[in-house]
Parts: C-alpha cells; sequence; structure tokens
C-alpha cells in the first residue's frame, strides 16, 4: 500500500507534464495536416515519463518491460483473467489519488506541520526570552558579596561609632553630675561665708556702736573735732 | 496453471508452512495465506507507527499525520461512547481493532491479495469474543444488576415479560451482526469487484468496439473501488464504535 | 530501534474477561469446525485435514 502509492505517485506526475506539453503542440497545429514528427513528440514523451537518465536506459526499461509482459502473457506465466482487471482499475484508482488527493493532502500536511512547529518554535523563543531576562535581572545582583561585605563594615563601623558615642555620652553624664555637686558645694561654702561675713560685720557694728555709747569715747571725738576746729580757725587768721 | 473459475476462488486458504511434527499435532501453527496476511498487516501497522515518527522528533513525518488524526479520532468516539471514568481503561482495545481492520480492509483491496476481514470466521468469533468479553465484564462489574440492561426504563409492568425476551433476544444477536455487518460488506465488495472484473473482460474481448466502449463499464468499477475503499473505513469505523457502545453497555447498563 | 516512551497501562485487570472470552470461543469454534469436518457432507471433501494424516475415504 505505502509503497505503491508512493510509486504511483513518482511515476504519475512526469506523464501528465509530458501530456500537457503535447497537447499545446496539438492545439498550435490544429488546422494543419497532422505533424510528421508527432508519433517521435508521442515516443519522447513516453520516453521522458519514464524513471532514469538515460534515453539507452529509459527505452531499456520501456522495452524490457513490454517484452516481460508479452512473454509472461505469451507462455501463460500470468493469465490475464478477471483480477488483471482489477489491477487495472487500482492503478487507475491510485493514480487518481496521486493527482488529486495527494497535493491537497500535502500541502494540508505541510501547512498543519508547519503551524505546529511555528507553535513549538515560539514557544521556545519565548522560554528563551524568558529564561534570559531571568538572568539579566540576576545579574544586576552578581557583586552582592562585595555589597555585602561593605554593609557588614560600614555596620560594624555604626556599631563601633555608636559604642563610642556612649561611652563619650557617659563621660559627659559623669561630668555635668560631678560639675554640679561642685558647684553646689560651691553654693554652700559661699551662703556659708556670706552668713560669716555678716555676723562679723554685725558683730563690728555691734561693737562701734557699743563704743559710741561709751562717755569716754563721745568727749574724746569731740575734745579731738575741738582741737581740729581750733587749728582751722588758727589757720584762717 | 491457476485460473480463477469462481469468484469465489479468492477467499480460499493455502498452507503455505506446516509443522510436521510426530508426537504433538502442531497442525493449528501451520502458516496459511490467512498468518501471512496477520503478518503483512502487523508489519504495516507496526511499521506506520515506527517509521513516521521523524527519528522520534516531535514532529513526526507526513505519514505520521493521518495516524494522529486516527488516533484523536478513535479517541474521541472512545469517548463520546463509553465516556464515564472507565472510557480511558478500554481505548486500547477499541484503537487496536480499529487500526487491525483498517489495514486488513485496505490490504485486502489491493488486486491478487487476502482478504482477511472476508473470512466469516474469523470476524465472527472476534466479534464473539467481544461480546462475550463484554458480558463477562458487566457481570463481573455489576453481578445479577445486569440483567437489568433487558429492562429498559419506564417499562410498564404488564410489558416488562415481553421486552425482556426481544431484549435478550437482540443483546445475543449482537454477537452475531457485530461480526456479519463487517464481513459481509468486504465479502460482497470484494465479489461484486471480481464479477464485474469478469464481465468486463468478456464484454472486451467480442471485438475491438467493445474494447473501446469498455472505458465507461471501467470507470464504473472504478467507481465502485473508490466506493470499497469508503466502505473499507466506514466498516473499520462501524465495527469499533459499536464495539465501544456495547462495552458501554455492560459497564454503566443503559 | 529506540521506543519513545512507556506507559504502564493496566492490561490483564481490564482484559480479563476478553482473554477467558478468547480461550472459550477459540475451544468453542473448534468443536464447531471438527463438528462440521466430521459431518456427511464433508467428511470426504479433500481438503478434510483428516486426509493429511493418513486418511481414508469414509464409505457411508
Amino acid at each position: 500500500m505505502l509503497s505503491l502509492r508512493s510509486v504511483a505517485l513518482k511515476s504519475s506526475v512526469r506523464p501528465m507534464l509530458a501530456v500537457g506539453a503535447r497537447q499545446a503542440a496539438i492545439g498550435a497545429r490544429f488546422y494543419s495536416t497532422p505533424a510528421p514528427q508527432e508519433p517521435k513528440d508521442k515516443a519522447t514523451s513516453i520516453i521522458n515519463a519514464l524513471p532514469g537518465n538515460s534515453i539507452l536506459s529509459k527505452t531499456g526499461i520501456l522495452a524490457t518491460s513490454a517484452a516481460a509482459a508479452v512473454y509472461a502473457i505469451s507462455n501463460e506465466l500470468y493469465v490475464v483473467n478477471d483480477e488483471t482487471i482489477l489491477v487495472c482499475t487500482f492503478l487507475g484508482f491510485t493514480t487518481l489519488i496521486a493527482k488529486l488527493l495527494a497535493p491537497a493532502y500535502k500541502d494540508f500536511a505541510d501547512s498543519r506541520v508547519k503551524k505546529v512547529s511555528e507553535i513549538l518554535n515560539t514557544s521556545r523563543t519565548k522560554h528563551v526570552d524568558a529564561v534570559k531576562e531571568r538572568i539579566e535581572s540576576v545579574s544586576e545582583l552578581k557583586n552582592v558579596t562585595e555589597t555585602t561585605k561593605v554593609l557588614f563594615d560600614v555596620s560594624k563601623e555604626t556599631v563601633e561609632l555608636e559604642a563610642k558615642a556612649f561611652e563619650l555620652q557617659q563621660k559627659v553624664d559623669l561630668a555635668t553630675e560631678a560639675k554640679s555637686v561642685l558647684d553646689s558645694w560651691v553654693r554652700y561654702e559661699a551662703s556659708i561665708r556670706k552668713l560669716q561675713q555678716r555676723q562679723i560685720a554685725e558683730s563690728v557694728i555691734a561693737k562701734v556702736q557699743a563704743e559710741l555709747a561709751n562717755p569716754k569715747f563721745q568727749d574724746k571725738v569731740l575734745q579731738q573735732s575741738l582741737t581740729e576746729v581750733e587749728q582751722l580757725f588758727a589757720k584762717a587768721k | 496453471m491457476y485460473y480463477i473459475n469462481s469468484p469465489l476462488d479468492q477467499f480460499e486458504m493455502n498452507t503455505l508452512l506446516k509443522f510436521v511434527t510426530p508426537f504433538f499435532d502442531m497442525s493449528n501453527l501451520n502458516i496459511t495465506t490467512f498468518g501471512l496476511y496477520i503478518i503483512i498487516v502487523l508489519m504495516v501497522i507496526v511499521s506506520l507507527n515506527i517509521l513516521t515518527t521523524n527519528n522520534n522528533t516531535i514532529i513526526g513525518s507526513r505519514w505520521n499525520l493521518p495516524l494522529e488524526m486516527i488516533y484523536d479520532t478513535i479517541l474521541n468516539t472512545t469517548k463520546g461512547q463509553i465516556g464515564g471514568k472507565l472510557w480511558g481503561l478500554y481505548f486500547p482495545l477499541i484503537y487496536t481493532l480499529f487500526m487491525f481492520i483498517l489495514i486488513a480492509n485496505l490490504i485486502s483491496l489491493i488486486p491478487y491479495s487476502f482478504a482477511l476481514t472476508a473470512q466469516i470466521v474469523f470476524v465472527i468469533s472476534l466479534s464473539f469474543i467481544i461480546w462475550l468479553g463484554s458480558t463477562i465484564t458487566g457481570f463481573n462489574k455489576h453481578g445479577w444488576l445486569f440483567f437489568s440492561l433487558f429492562v429498559p426504563n419506564g417499562t410498564p409492568t404488564p410489558l416488562v415479560p415481553l421486552l425482556v425476551i426481544i431484549e435478550s433476544l437482540s443483546y445475543i444477536a449482537r454477537a452475531f451482526s457485530l461480526g456479519l455487518r463487517l464481513t459481509c460488506n468486504i465479502l460482497a465488495g470484494h465479489l461484486l469487484m471480481v464479477i464485474l472484473g469478469g464481465l468486463l473482460l468478456n464484454f472486451i474481448n467480442i471485438n475491438k468496439l467493445t474494447l473501446i466502449l469498455g472505458i465507461i463499464p471501467f470507470a464504473m468499477i472504478l467507481a465502485i473501488l473508490c466506493l470499497e475503499f469508503a466502505i473499507a473505513m466506514i466498516q473499520s469505523y462501524v465495527f469499533a464504535t459499536l464495539t465501544a457502545s456495547y462495552i458501554k453497555d455492560s459497564l454503566y447498563l443503559h | 530501534m529506540m521506543f519513545p516512551k512507556r506507559f504502564s497501562t493496566p492490561v490483564l485487570k481490564v482484559y480479563w474477561p476478553f482473554f477467558i472470552s478468547g480461550v472459550g470461543i477459540y475451544a468453542l469454534f473448534g468443536k464447531f469446525a471438527d463438528l462440521s469436518a466430521n459431518s456427511k457432507e464433508f467428511i470426504n471433501d479433500p481438503r478434510n485435514p483428516r486426509f493429511e494424516k493418513g486418511g481414508k475415504y469414509i464409505e457411508q
């Protein structure tokens, strides 16, 4: 079935081409007398229809097959009977299939195969693109170790600085504490000194006033002031 | 010297390889024409499935496409006929039957070849095996409830005995009808073509005028051959579809 | 030859009724064939396999 059809397909395409060419020749010479080279054309068309390259091999095939058929029939190797008709009809059927159905089927199958392969190819390219995109998006992170190292260093430094700052803060706190304590001391001492001075002043004033109240002193001051006044008058004289 | 005398001679079987054994009778293993054609069909199916895959690439060759289409068609048919959850289990059987019958039918249409599916005993026993197999499946699955298959839904009670008789008769007739439908079509087609061929040969041999006039009946035989190709495909499809529907009946009961 | 893929389809589990019926129908048709071969019509038919095993013509 398979090989028969393919063989029929192969062999049937050529003769129809040749026949078409021959028919064109007939059409051109339609009103003229039959051309003398007509049988020769026919012979060449038959010869062209056969497989093979050289004319010798083609005519050889033709002659051998004809001789084989004649020999087979005359020697009763092949008996012409009912099945012969069926062979002819089968060959006709295969040529019909090869001429009419096979090209249409070939187009259909080719388009179908093309469609499927296109779908497959587009999906493959899509996949490749997706993978590439992903690679690109990932490759932006390719120096991630260095970045992390830097980040780690930075964080380490931050921690150290924070520790230092805390230390300094504590020092500052201690200093302010000490200063406030010392200030309070200073204020205390100052207040005490003030108190002492006031006491001293008060005692001195009290003494002076007690001195003033003493009559001997009053006399002494009076005497003294009189002498001064006399001196002044003496000067004025 | 071998003349075809009767149109039925094309269905004659010859023994090609004989087993002559002293102790055991091994004549069952003789290769006859039938066995040869079974082997040819097997080879064709296997090579169709292996050679067309384009060396296992994703896209097969042009020859793979019809195989895929056949597979798809039978898959959908099985799904539509059997349905339910179990259809997938019976798909291999139905696909195998379809492919076998299709290839056997197509090979039998080549002149001088042998028609496997025109052998009544073979096809009838095939249909008997399918029928009995599906019946056993139904009994195994449903037990005595299987007999509810013979009472159609919504039957009036007085009609039940009559309908049971009719339904069981039709059920038993399936065993014959499934195979007869296929084998009679193929047998009749081959006989018709051979008889017409003989008539045409006689007609051609009368004189030169009838030789030329013979083109008309020749074209008719050609048309009948095309019809035979169509029948070869349709009958194998019908066989597969009916097998699926019989299996469905015994799986799901209605 | 490389086979592309294997599928584990249950064969015996699903198809055993068909195998049983295959064996049964084979036996049944074999019996029918024997009956028909030994019937009056075909007992002396030259195609009867009986003759290949040295069977003789049977007068009836």
